[in-house]
């Protein structure tokens, strides 16, 4: 598992995507678990979610630098999950086969423009990444992971003004190139 | 690089002055004259301020979907107030619709976990038929989406009522009321079934009541979404049920039973809505529940493929007499009430063969009115033969056993037939039978019971007399019909003395009924009377096979004064028998049999055709002992003019010619007798017929000596000698002469002899008394024989 983590930090894609269905299926049974046994935890606490997973998954590793590339994967993790809901969603809304009779009240399911956001981010995320590879680390934490500005600096080891000031910067800079497309 | 942080900075100072002036005053101050800067922080403040809720958090939805759904969450547009309800697959929950209209409603959404994708591929076909069913016994279905997980949900309307069966009892409906909202809830499946809507999760628990101080109404809820949500009883689900303990299978058509249900159709429905109906009417459900959730998978299938539940009314008499607690469900329902009509309606919707069942839920309500209204019901008792047809798929070797000892009592031979062999094999299979029988009863009187019910019908509609005799007519076949049905089941288990104690009951109860046809119609009288012949004639045929029954335990071939025999010509005819057979010479080999040959057989064996059986033995009841059917190999039997059967061929059993052989001209003449009162010679088993035959025709070289004793030259070893013959017949350790299996024949055997003065120690010449033992053993009187 060190192995996995040390090879993602070096930067290896390949690992992050091994730690994904891990670190997913880890995330899924700690949530039920939260869910059966913190009867009052109305909201999850992501981070604490996330941690548990990494401690349970990397029992050995304790540098900073591991659990940093932890997150990245979870992150990652989060992020495929959502784009592949985002995706099969909108294949069925679109679906060829599928004719929408409709209900007599009125029309059916959530509104698209979530799962329009999430895909267009998605594709703009990687050039982001490019310009400024920690802002856009920030953003896969706050955006997909749902973590707050405090957690997300803790996670990447920075300060919570910066992990703020990154957050801003590169949420209107993710919108208005998605304005000009 | 260096300017970055600073942008940042500035980014954030700026948007923390609300003042658009005052902004651009900072950022002319920030940006100290880089207007390239200056231009993209105006331009990113510009997306931030549009932004909005650009960029909430994506994650909320997937980390509520870990978590699943709680009160207080939104689905849709929906807010989940509390949870309401919950099986293996969904979660019910009342929710509150706030747009467009406010209102409470019931939403049930598919568990976490068991959203396959294969499941929300049908969930998106379903959904669109479910907005089709508008009635007002159906509930709702308003909405239907899928969460932000992508599981199934379904919004529909909320019925604050109770199970249809539970309101029953709670409120001692009568049984006219109880069926009205059963009338509600067929036209309900009805409206559905034409929308091409199948429930097929039909249950009381799916059928809910609710009175708001008016009258009851009825209302289906889940309609479809047992498949819009994958939740049908496939075999996984009932395993499922099974496995968790949770839901029933009481309700489940016997097609919904198979493991690969294709065959699921409205038909279906209709079967759960009998089941249903049933329970209504005796508070209880056709199939023991308890019974069910005991079964192995295997177990239950079969149960609901096969078990015929009790009529509806002997049901509710039967739980009504047990001890207990009484139960409010029977409150207002009497099993006098569902007796008739209203059982065959039930039974009919449950009828394992789909065809069989109502074709819709619609002609099931119809049916319903027509018994409120007192009018002729379509649902009869299964005709006969239609039951036999049933009975003999589900038994078939015991049937053709069981009909061919039904042939011979009717004809009245009796002998022990291939058929009657066999019926014992299939012993353990009869037991079974007698169960069946048990019903088949309950639905004999019911259908005696009816016909009575039509007669009454007839003589109040119609008071022409002209007309009554042909109706009668009809009643009086169907009575017959009835009659010989039962003579064929007796024929087929009387066997069993308790099944002769059963249909004695059968018979008084034959007898009440008839008692009352007599009392409203003098016409019956006659029915009655034939009724009676035919009951008599059918006791008597009972004792005449029991009595058979202790012959054939006690020796065989003995014939009997229950045997007819026709006094004139000596025959017995028993039928399917194939060979025929007499003797001109032995007068006693007549009563052994007048068998016939259709013209056929006959004609492949006098042309001695090589399709002509090659072993009648088999099929020739009582001269030929089963025995020989172990006889291997080649031989025919040829039929003679005077139509005495000889055997030959190399493995042909003995001739008389052989036999005759071994007593005159071999120096042995031992005879051993069996317990069954067969003879042997020299170990070889001989048909009493030859050996009598052999018997009276001595060789042509035999000679009497003075005192008029047979004297034959014998040339074993080559010498010439005068062997007088002594004959002697072993019986079997501590068997006695006059014992009656032995004693006939061995009267005969004696006559013979003396006809020839063969000597022997049977029995005296002077009178024709049986001589007590020892007899003289052959293997030792026979060198001493040789003395004399």
């Amino acid at each position: 598992m060190t192995g996995t983590f040390q090879a993602a930090s070096q930067g290896e894609k390949q690992a992050a995507e091994d730690l994904i269905p891990l670190v997913y299926g880890e995330l899924r049974k700690l949530a039920a678990w939260r869910l059966a046994h913190e009867a009052e935890a109305h909201t999850l606490q992501a981070t604490a979610l996330v941690h548990d997973a990494y401690l349970k998954l990397a029992p050995g590793e304790r540098q900073w630098e591991g659990r940093k590339h932890f997150f990245c994967a979870a992150s990652e993790a989060m992020r495929r999950i959502l784009i592949d809901r985002a995706r099969h969603r909108k294949a069925v809304r679109h679906g060829g086969d599928l004719q929408r009779t409709g209900f007599v009240e009125d029309a059916i399911d959530v509104p698209s423009a979530k799962d329009d956001e999430i895909l267009a981010i998605n594709e703009i995320l990687d050039r982001f990444a490019r310009i400024e590879p920690r802002k856009a680390e920030v953003v896969k934490l706050r955006y997909f992971v749902g973590m707050t500005i405090e957690e997300t600096a803790e996670a990447l080891g920075i300060s919570t003004p910066t992990a703020k000031r990154d957050w801003i910067f590169a949420r209107a800079w993710l919108f208005r190139e998605l304005k000009r497309q | 690089m260096t300017n970055q942080p600073t942008l940042e900075i500035i980014l954030q100072a700026a948007l923390e002055i609300p003042d658009a002036g005052e902004r651009a005053a900072y950022l002319d101050e920030a940006c100290a004259g880089d207007q390239a800067l200056r231009e993209e922080i105006v331009s990113l403040i510009a997306a931030h301020l549009e932004a909005e809720t650009f960029m909430d958090s994506a994650a909320d939805p997937l980390w509520r979907e870990f978590r699943g759904e709680r009160e207080g969450d939104m689905i849709g547009r929906y807010t989940l107030l509390r949870q309401i309800g919950e099986g293996g697959f969904g979660t019910v929950y009342l929710a509150e619709q706030n747009e467009p209209v406010k209102r409470q409603v019931a939403l049930k959404i598919i568990k976490p976990g068991m959203d396959s994708r294969e499941i929300i591929q049908r969930f998106e076909t379903e959904r669109q038929v479910l907005a089709l069913m508008d009635h007002p016994h159906i509930a709702k279905v308003h909405d239907a989406g899928t969460t932000d997980g992508g599981r199934p949900y379904f919004v529909m309307e909320l019925v604050n009522g109770v199970p249809i069966t539970k309101y029953c009892a709670e409120n001692g409906l009568g049984t006219r009321e109880r069926l009205e909202l059963f009338t509600d809830v067929c036209a309900a499946v009805q409206h559905a079934h034409q929308k091409g809507i199948i429930h097929r999760d039909l249950k009381p628990s799916n059928i809910l009541v609710s009175s708001n101080d008016r009258d009851p109404v009825v209302k289906v809820i889940d309609f479809g979404i047992a498949k819009a949500i994958g939740t049908e009883r496939t075999e996984k689900t009932i395993l499922t049920l099974f496995g968790r303990m949770i839901g029933t299978p009481q309700y489940m058509s016997p097609e919904q039973a198979e493991l690969n249900a294709l065959d699921v159709d409205t038909r279906s429905d209709i079967y759960s809505l009998g089941v249903i109906l049933y329970e209504m009417l005796t508070g209880e459900t056709p199939l023991d529940s308890e019974r069910l959730r005991g079964a192995a998978f295997a177990e239950m299938q079969r149960l609901i493929r096969e078990e015929t539940p009790p009529k509806p009314s002997t049901r509710l008499a039967e739980s009504l007499t047990r001890p207990g607690p009484p139960d409010l469900t029977r409150h207002g329902v009497s099993p006098r009430a569902l007796r008739g009509d209203l059982d065959w309606i039930v039974l009919k919707a449950l009828e394992k063969e789909p065809g069989r069942r109502y074709d819709s839920a619609g002609a099931m309500a119809e049916d319903l009115g027509r018994f409120l209204q007192h009018k002729p019901v379509e649902a009869r008792p299964p005709s006969m033969a239609y039951l036999m047809q049933r009975f003999a798929r589900r038994h078939r070797g015991p049937v053709f056993a069981g009909a061919a000892l039904f042939l011979t009592l009717a004809l009245g031979a009796v002998g022990t037939t291939i058929g009657m062999k066999r019926a014992l094999d299939a012993k353990e299979e009869l037991v079974r039978q007698k169960l069946t029988l048990v019903d088949y009863k309950e639905r004999l009187a019911g259908l005696l019971e009816s016909n009575q019910k039509m007669l009454g019908e007839i003589s109040r509609m119609n008071s022409n007399e002209t007309t009554l005799p042909t109706e009668f007519e009809t009643l009086r076949k169907e009575n017959q019909t009835l009659l010989d049905k039962v003579r064929s089941e007796v024929a087929n288990q009387e066997r069993y003395t308790e099944e002769i104690e059963r249909l004695q009951l059968a018979k008084a109860q034959l007898d009440k009924l008839t008692e009352n046809q007599r009392k409203e119609n003098a016409e019956l009288q006659n029915g009655k009377k034939q009724l009676q012949s035919k009951l008599t004639g059918l006791q008597k045929s009972i004792s005449m096979v029991s009595r058979m029954r202790a012959e054939t335990d006690s020796g065989f071939g003995q014939p009997s004064g229950g045997m007819p025999v026709d006094r004139k010509t000596g025959e017995v005819t028993v039928p399917h028998t194939v060979v025929s057979l007499t003797t001109e010479q032995i007068d006693e080999t007549q009563t052994l049999g007048t068998l016939t040959l259709t013209p056929e057989q006959w004609r492949l064996v006098r042309t001695k055709s090589p399709e002509s059986p090659k072993r009648f033995t088999t099929i020739v009841p009582l001269p030929w002992p089963e025995d020989i059917q172990n006889v291997e190999g080649n031989y025919v039997i040829e039929l003679s003019r005077d139509r005495m059967a000889i055997p030959y061929g190399k493995d042909a059993p003995p001739t008389v010619e052989t036999v005759r052989g071994r007593l005159f001209k071999d120096g042995i003449t031992s005879l051993r007798v069996n317990e069954r009162g067969m003879y042997h010679l020299d170990g070889k088993l001989v048909p009493f017929p030859t050996l009598l035959q052999a018997l009276a025709t001595p060789p042509d070289d035999a000679r009497r000596d003075e005192d008029g004793k047979l004297i034959v030259t014998h040339t074993t070893d080559g010498r010439k000698t005068t062997v007088p013959r002594w004959l002697g017949v072993k019986l079997p350790a501590g068997a006695k002469a006059d014992d009656a299996v032995f004693q006939y024949r061995l009267q005969q055997i004696a006559a013979a002899a003396d006809q020839i003065g063969l000597r022997h120690g049977l029995f005296p010449e002077s009178d024709k008394k049986p001589v007590s033992p020892p007899f003289p053993d052959p293997t030792r009187k026979n060198p001493s024989a040789k003395d004399r």
